[in-house]
This record gives structure tokens, C-alpha cells and sequence, in this order.
């Protein structure tokens, strides 16, 4: 159809999208197909919308829910009923905190594209790091002491979905002392404890997949030191200064590779 | 297990389990494209889920896909009008996006770069739309609602569905041509 019919030019092709989008019926989307035998231009348009799609159906970028959320949501499910629902929100300070420094940041430097939030990995690292001031306040800083890593492993079974993996790194320097059930962010986690010289390490880990190197963090002066291996996302997290716990990383990383 | 005896509240919220909860995913995929980050994304599915709980008895049987993501996206636009200065257009960070992905099984390194320009571009085109056509295009191209559907969800006529989609997509097209060629 030629642009010198107007009537029929506008009526057609604006169709474009309702073909695309399978809105029309039998008979007006064998009418469009007459059209498109005769217009390029909807044929182009077409095969683009077509790619567009497919794009968007496997590059897009799809945010799942995490395990996190989903854990709150069926809490708030269990704590109301149809009357009064509140929200439950996040309640921690620090993660209120790092929000309201994005914001702050954010709007200070008059960007609206980038908005920096604290990402996965800092919540993590954040909890894990509460999690382990904690036991040491308590003074509670193992549930199963043992410097042997076949009763250590064990002790969780049952108590957490996560096997941990346990290394003997006495040769290294670094004794075991036992493990304990931490419940960091919103699900219990082994936490492997070992021993360096005066201070304590404890190994929090989490299954992820991929592996990265080891990242090093202070929060709350503890050294905290991240990394990815063996199917899990490890944290360590001492009050030992930053290059101990990186020989401790480097005595673990060798050991969990050899054991996988 | 033995069967217990039927607590309304329990029945209730075991219905709501079976029905709303698995499209959490879809729920979590669109605040994210719609707030641009996570934390606010949770934060508006946790509110509209347990919104859609509140009001789960005025649900009565059509599809629980569509509803549930009319409440997030109601839930969505509220919150981010309360929570954020006015002027601020959030978009999504495709920086964080690239967070997100699951991890590939290696294809040669230049074919995995050229896969993650690629989908870097697609981020940021849907990332520039403005507000009105991305969340029409979403829940056309990625949820697969029909326009009677997506009407419902964002609660305008049907020719305005049709409008914000055709321009929506026109929209990308452009960008996508300069960026890909």
C-alpha cells in the first residue's frame, strides 16, 4: 500500500503493533498480512519489533527475589492476619544509615542516573560482622569446640542447610577451635572458628557460585576479607589486622582447593 | 502428615501461598526496573505482598500474575513519590544489574564481551525509557500480559496502553540501532 492512500496507509500500518502483539482477531490479522505483503516499511519495523523482543526476553537484565526477602515476607505473612498489617521493614541502624548516605550522596553530587546502595555483598559483610561481635560479647564464641574437623563438620548437620567446609590448617598456623550457629542476616549460617596467635577468625560462608578474589574490608575495625570459591562466598572476619587475616585467606584458599 | 483441621487463617494464608507467591520473582524483576536499585525494590515488594495479603479476599480468581503485579506497581509509585525528592527520575543502575546476572558457561572470551556489551545496551535503553513506556514495555515484552491486562495493571485505557507501547518500542528501536548499528 502506497503512502498516497492515506486512509489506508494510517489505518494499516498503526495495525503494526496490534499484529505484533497478537491483539488482532483472525480476519483483521489476515488483512494486516495482505498489507505487509505490499509495505517494506511494516516488514522492517517488524522483524526490528521481532529482535527487540528477543532481546528483552534473554538480555534483559531479571531481578529474582532473594532469599532474604522472601524469608520476610513469609514472616510478615505469619505474624498478621487480614486486620492491621504493618510493614516490616529492615530494622537495622547501619542498614538505614548506608541508605540515607546513598541518598545524601546521590543527591549531592546531582546525579539521578547512578544510585549507589549498599550492594548484597555489604549487607553481608555488615551482618557477618554483628554477627561476630556478638559471640564475642556473649563470650559465646563456640557451640562445638573441637580442633578436629570431622566432628566440627558434623555438628551442623541438621541445624543449617549449609554443609560447612572445614580445613586443618594447624601447619599454616591457624588452629581450628570449633564452630558455631549464627544467624547473621536472616538465616543460620556455620561460623568455623579458628585461631590466630591471640586473636579469633571466624569463617562465615554461604553457597554462590563463581569464584573472586579475596576483598578486604574494615568495619567496625575488624578486618573482614571476602571472597568466593568452592561454590561458597566466604567472610572472614577477625579482630587480627588485615595482612593476618590474608595469610589466613591465602593457607584456606590452597586447602579448600585441594579438598574440592 | 495428618491432615489438620481447617483454621480459616491458615487455610487463608496457605491459598495465598499457592497463588501469589510464586510470581515473586516477577513481582521483585518489575520494582526493580521500576525503582532502579534493590533496597527500594525489596522494600516495595514486601509492602505490596503483604497488601496483596490484606486484601487477598477481594481476589476472586482471575489471573493472580497480573494482580499481584498491579499492586506492586501501585505500591511502587506511591512509595517512590513518599520516599523520593520529586524531581529525581530513578532509572535502573546498570552497573548493578551487572550484579545480577547468573554467572555464564564460558563461551570465548570475545564472544562473552560482545554478550555483555550487548546486554549492557539493552539495560540502558530500557533504562533511558521514560517512566510511563518502560513499565508498559516490561509488562508487555518481559510478562507477557495482553493490553487488556496491562490496562488493569496501570489503570489507563486500552488505547493508552496501545500508544505508550508502540512509542515505547519506537523508542528502542532508535536506540538500539545506534548502539548495536
Amino acid at each position: 500500500m502506497s503512502v498516497f492512500d492515506p486512509t489506508g496507509f494510517i489505518m494499516d500500518c498503526e495495525s503494526l503493533h496490534l499484529y505484533f502483539d497478537g491483539e488482532l482477531d483472525t480476519v483483521a490479522a489476515l488483512a494486516f498480512e495482505k498489507h505487509l505483503e505490499t509495505c517494506s516499511q511494516c516488514r522492517t519495523d517488524l522483524a526490528e519489533f521481532r529482535e527487540i523482543r528477543r532481546h528483552l526476553q534473554s538480555e534483559l537484565t531479571r531481578v529474582p527475589a532473594s532469599d532474604g526477602l522472601r524469608h520476610r515476607i513469609e514472616s510478615g505473612l505469619e505474624g498478621h492476619d487480614e486486620d492491621a498489617v504493618p510493614i516490616r521493614r529492615r530494622g537495622w541502624t547501619w542498614q538505614k544509615l548506608a541508605v540515607a548516605a546513598a541518598m545524601v550522596a546521590m543527591i549531592s553530587s546531582g546525579t539521578t542516573f547512578y544510585l549507589e546502595q549498599p550492594s548484597e555483598e555489604s549487607l553481608w559483610a555488615h551482618g557477618i560482622v554483628n554477627a561476630h561481635e556478638r559471640a564475642l560479647l556473649a563470650g559465646h564464641t563456640i557451640d562445638v569446640a573441637s580442633s578436629s574437623r570431622h566432628t566440627v563438620k558434623p555438628w551442623f548437620s541438621g541445624k543449617t542447610t549449609i554443609a560447612p567446609l572445614v580445613a586443618d590448617l594447624t601447619d599454616a598456623g591457624f588452629p581450628l577451635i570449633g564452630g558455631r550457629l549464627d544467624v547473621p542476616l536472616d538465616r543460620a549460617m556455620p561460623a568455623i572458628v579458628y585461631r590466630a596467635g591471640a586473636h579469633l577468625i571466624s569463617l562465615y560462608m554461604r553457597p554462590a557460585d563463581g569464584a573472586t578474589a579475596p576483598k578486604l574490608d574494615k568495619i567496625d575495625g575488624f578486618s573482614v576479607l571476602s571472597w568466593r570459591q568452592n561454590g561458597f562466598a566466604f567472610t572472614a572476619v577477625s579482630d587480627a589486622d588485615g595482612a593476618e587475616v590474608g595469610k589466613f585467606q591465602q593457607a584456606f584458599a590452597a586447602k579448600a582447593a585441594e579438598m574440592q | 502428615m495428618v491432615e489438620r483441621q481447617a483454621d480459616p487463617s491458615t487455610q487463608r494464608r496457605s491459598r495465598f501461598h499457592a497463588t501469589v507467591l510464586p510470581h515473586l520473582d516477577d513481582a521483585m524483576n518489575l520494582a526493580w526496573w521500576l525503582a532502579g536499585n534493590r533496597a527500594d525494590a525489596e522494600d516495595i515488594v514486601q509492602e505490596a505482598v503483604l497488601r496483596a495479603f490484606k486484601y487477598f479476599d477481594r481476589f476472586s480468581g482471575e489471573k493472580a500474575r497480573p494482580w499481584l503485579l498491579a499492586i506492586v506497581r501501585n505500591t511502587g509509585a506511591s512509595w517512590m513519590q513518599k520516599n523520593r525528592p520529586r524531581h529525581l527520575t530513578l532509572v535502573a543502575d546498570p552497573a548493578e544489574a551487572e550484579h545480577e546476572r547468573p554467572e555464564e558457561t564460558a563461551p570465548s572470551p570475545e564472544q562473552q564481551s560482545e554478550q555483555r556489551e550487548l546486554r549492557h545496551e539493552i539495560d540502558r535503553a530500557v533504562a533511558a525509557l521514560p517512566p510511563d513506556f518502560r513499565e508498559a514495555i516490561l509488562l508487555r515484552e518481559v510478562q507477557e500480559l495482553s493490553y487488556k491486562e496491562i490496562a488493569a495493571v496501570l489503570e489507563v485505557p486500552i488505547g493508552t496502553v496501545m500508544s505508550r507501547i508502540a512509542r515505547g518500542r519506537k523508542l528502542l528501536q532508535i536506540q538500539l540501532k545506534e548502539a548495536v548499528g
